[in-house]
């Protein structure tokens, strides 16, 4: 099992390919904002963010398309808000569900611009008594 | 992959339709030896295949020479389906819908501004918001961002005078797509791009000052209002947040509507509907005011670096910049080819009519529709006009650019940002980039060579080259 939750920014020729693994599947989508948010800032977000307080819930057919609706709610949380979510509780996920609060910061400036999180080879899975996911976001 | 391309001519190859299960149509790609060993680098090949598989792909898919690894689709991809049951795919146009370029062209001549350059660029940067989720200065009510969505630069030109009505025919389908139904767009949609009309965005969008560096070819070079020494401005962005959230939309969609129109996909991204179902009209309505929508960003920024000309450059009591011409290169159209009507999907891709055809401007009947493809950036743009043979290779499409041939981090491994910048200003280029990091991500050795795909096309006959312009000043998001 991952002791603690982990992403890394795997190469894709056009768009950026995240891979994530982390001991709960809640945790795994804590994780994938927080890559997001770092993917944003363009360094490893630090405190700043108060406590979590915006509650998000978004729903899909199935545990992939969760976890590309969960970063799609994100990316336009953030754009409409003009906040990055440096913190993030999830505190349940399910097959088709994920509710979650979020707190974010509100740069001068943004690094990257993210468009949106993609279906295109899509997967979450369990792996070694934890979870892992593979997502490819449009930058 | 190689295995499976055959070499047709020099600057073509096939991969027949029988090359792998559930392929309806051949592949082709426009490519030489070069360019064909960089696209089999990546997944672009696969993905192109994937395509052929989609129900309702007619003719054949086409690969661009700039073609590159996407999401679904591959960048530099062209796929037609057969109208009117045959599937519009969103991930075919991609999330930033109606992304494009658009040239300005001056009556100046560089030398003539050297002393305001500098000067030129900066008020420019002043005057044009970048970067991700930065606002511009118009905030419409629903109301005129309807009227947007539906009137694209024909609202913009003639309610609101951001422009001259000349414009208007310099203008892939003259900046509105009759289909547009703004009542298709999301209210997400709607408020990630009420503040955004006027913007230029990140990623690899930029506004460039540049000079007519080569002028190619004489005649079809004065058809374009181009001469040597020439002061233009291109402007490469697109529909900003709204037709990301349009995309994202339509994808969850069609995502969960393809078992009820018996649907199976290599690739969930590839999500698709019949274009005649209620899925796919409601997506061709909201991407048609998407690509509207981008169309008018353009038109406003356009209006913005007029006024910053007028203020900073010389006068000589001349129209100050005219538009050369605007083509989209992420939409779906709805042409007739082969006596068929297509869903022609183009995704990092432009459309590229030769001469006499009867959907171009009188002043460009003659010369074929005028093509730009920029380089990376601080490298040179050609202008480009289609040609006949562009009809049958490629559904009369051109490609876009030069094509990634490096990722983001592999960039910037290899370049630093900061040396990037002094490189440029080394070359008397002035950049206005606030971030080295995004600097280096777009650095030229992150693309292929322009000059080469550029090659490959006016080889293929695809389209005629113009001219060569040299950038002198980069904005960048």
């Amino acid at each position: 099992m991952p002791r603690s939750a982990r992403h890394r920014f795997a190469e894709h020729t056009g768009e950026v390919q995240l891979e994530l693994a982390a001991p709960s599947c809640e945790e795994l989508f804590a994780e994938a904002g927080r890559a997001l948010a770092e993917l944003m800032l363009g360094e490893v977000p630090g405190p700043g963010a108060s406590a979590p307080a915006r509650a998000v819930e978004v729903h899909a057919r199935d545990r992939a398309a969760l976890l590309v609706g969960w970063l799609n709610e994100l990316i336009y949380l953030s754009e409409t808000s003009k906040e990055v979510f440096t913190r993030l509780e999830v505190e349940r996920v399910d097959e088709t569900g994920v509710w979650a609060r979020v707190a974010g910061v509100a740069p001068e400036v943004l690094k990257t611009a993210v468009k949106a999180a993609t279906l295109h080879g899509v997967s979450v899975e369990p792996s070694e008594g934890g979870w892992r996911a593979s997502v490819v976001l449009d930058v | 992959m190689a295995s499976v391309a055959t070499r047709i001519s020099d600057v073509l190859y096939e991969v027949p339709k029988d090359a792998r299960r559930g392929m309806h149509v051949p592949a082709r790609i426009v490519a030489d030896a070069e360019l064909m060993a960089q696209i089999e680098h990546d997944r672009s090949i696969e993905q192109l295949l994937n395509v052929a598989t989609l129900p309702g792909v007619w003719g054949r898919v086409v690969g661009m020479p700039d073609m590159h690894e996407g999401y679904g689709f591959p960048v530099g991809g062209v796929a037609a389906t057969l109208a009117p049951d045959g599937v519009i795919s969103p991930g075919g146009i991609g999330f930033d819908i109606n992304c494009g370029v658009r040239l300005l062209a001056s009556r100046l001549t560089r030398a003539e501004v050297s002393g305001v350059l500098e000067p030129f660029v900066h008020e420019l940067s002043r005057s044009i918001p970048t970067g991700y989720g930065r606002h511009g200065r118009l905030s419409l009510t629903d109301e005129e961002l309807d009227r947007v969505l539906e009137g694209g630069c024909e609202h913009v030109i003639g309610a609101l005078g951001l422009g001259v009505p000349e414009d208007l025919e310099r203008i892939e389908s003259r900046g509105r797509l009759p289909g547009a139904d703004a009542r298709k767009v999301s209210p997400r949609a709607k408020e990630r791009g009420r503040d955004q009309l006027g913007t230029l965005g990140g990623g690899n969008h930029f506004l460039e000052v540049q000079e007519v560096e080569t002028v190619l070819d004489a005649g079809a070079a004065r058809a374009l209002g181009l001469f040597e020494g020439q002061l233009t401005v291109l402007i490469h962005t697109g529909s900003r947040g709204l037709g990301h959230q349009v995309c994202t939309d339509a994808v969850r969609t069609m995502d969960a509507s393809l078992s009820s129109h018996g649907i199976t996909l290599p690739d969930r991204q590839l999500a698709c509907a019949p274009l005649s179902s209620p899925e796919g009209q409601d997506y061709f309505g909201a991407m048609c005011a998407a690509a509207n929508f981008a169309w008018a960003n353009r038109q406003v920024l356009t209006h913005r670096v007029r006024a910053v000309a007028d203020r900073v450059l010389p006068r000589r009591g001349e129209p100050g910049l005219e538009l050369v011409y605007d083509v989209a290169h992420n939409i779906a159209k709805l042409e007739e080819h082969a006596g068929r009507r297509l869903c022609i999907h183009r995704k990092g891709a432009t459309r590229a009519f030769g001469p006499g055809h009867p959907e171009l401007p009188a002043r460009y009947r003659e010369v074929g529709q005028p093509v730009f493809i920029p380089g990376s950036m601080g490298t040179r743009t050609f202008v480009l006009v289609g040609a006949p043979a562009s009809e049958d290779i490629s559904f009369a499409s051109c490609c876009h650019g030069a094509g990634r041939a490096l990722s983001r981090h592999a960039a910037k491994r290899q370049v630093e940002g900061h040396v990037l910048r002094k490189e440029l200003e080394a070359q008397g280029i002035v950049v206005r980039c606030p971030s080295n990091a995004e600097l280096a991500e777009e650095a030229p050795v992150a693309y292929k060579d322009v000059s080469r795909v550029v090659d490959v096309v006016v080889r293929a006959g695809i389209a005629r080259a113009v001219a060569r312009l040299r950038p002198w000043g980069v904005l960048k998001g």
